[in-house]
């Protein structure tokens, strides 16, 4: 699940420290975008998972994803 | 004429919150410049993703490293003959074409990876600290000021 993913969003760090050379309170930051998964694709990876261990027979390991996949949709 | 100490507190609180918001990290501040992503930015990483995504596609669509070995339209990683995937859907098709296959442990591969999930849940545990951490001070903040209040209606 490192592979972007749907969901769009911007990483920023901090490129300077202390104060910022042109005032203000910070320094300045680098803009970053990523691509993470969204909350229906983390949920949908989740569940594919649990399907293939339930074919495997690890039923705790089901357990464990199918309940990652509910929480995935209640955050 | 006596002199008394004006202390309005709702403004005190108020520009304390305002304070420490804008100064945490947590706070982004939305017209930033540095911040800004302008629109080249932005359609030089959609073009960037989508020329992966064209790439590997092929990889992802069913076709094997054998079949795609003349062409240029998609590359293997060197054990295993597992085509290079560039996107979470790509991966995804491809696991449920090994899960149809039967080939589970294959399907598999890989999900021990640290989860985008986890990352998102610590940012929220963060937020969700921070937040107490504002509350605490608020509340040291008014019972300091009512104290202080009191004592001056004593003295006074």
């Amino acid at each position: 699940m490192k592979l972007p993913g749907s969901d769009r969003d911007v990483l920023r760090t901090k490129s300077l420290s202390g104060p910022s050379p042109v005032g203000g309170s910070m320094g300045g930051f680098e803009s970053q975008n990523t691509f993470p998964l969204d909350e229906f694709e983390l949920q949908a990876a989740h569940y594919n998972i649990a399907c293939a261990q339930a074919q495997l027979g690890n039923l705790d390991e089901v357990r464990r994803l199918i309940f990652a996949a509910l929480v995935c949709c209640v955050r | 004429m006596s002199r008394r100490l004006s202390f309005n507190i709702p403004t005190f609180l108020a520009s304390f919150v305002v304070i420490t918001i804008s100064i945490s990290s947590a706070y982004v501040v939305p017209n930033r410049p540095m911040a800004f992503v302008g629109l080249a930015g932005i359609q030089n990483s959609v073009q960037h993703h989508h020329h992966h995504h064209s790439l590997t596609l092929s990889a992802a669509t069913g076709a094997t490293a054998d079949d795609n070995n003349n062409s240029n339209n998609s590359s293997t990683s060197g054990t295993g003959g597992i085509p290079q995937l560039a996107t979470f859907r790509e991966a995804e098709v491809l696991g449920l074409r090994y899960m149809q296959e039967g080939n589970y442990e294959q399907a598999l591969k890989g999900k021990h990876a640290a989860t985008a999930s986890q990352r998102r849940n610590l940012s929220f545990f963060s937020h969700f600290f921070y937040t107490f951490f504002v509350l605490f001070h608020l509340k040291q903040f008014a019972k300091n000021s009512f104290s202080t209040r009191h004592e001056i209606a004593r003295i006074g």
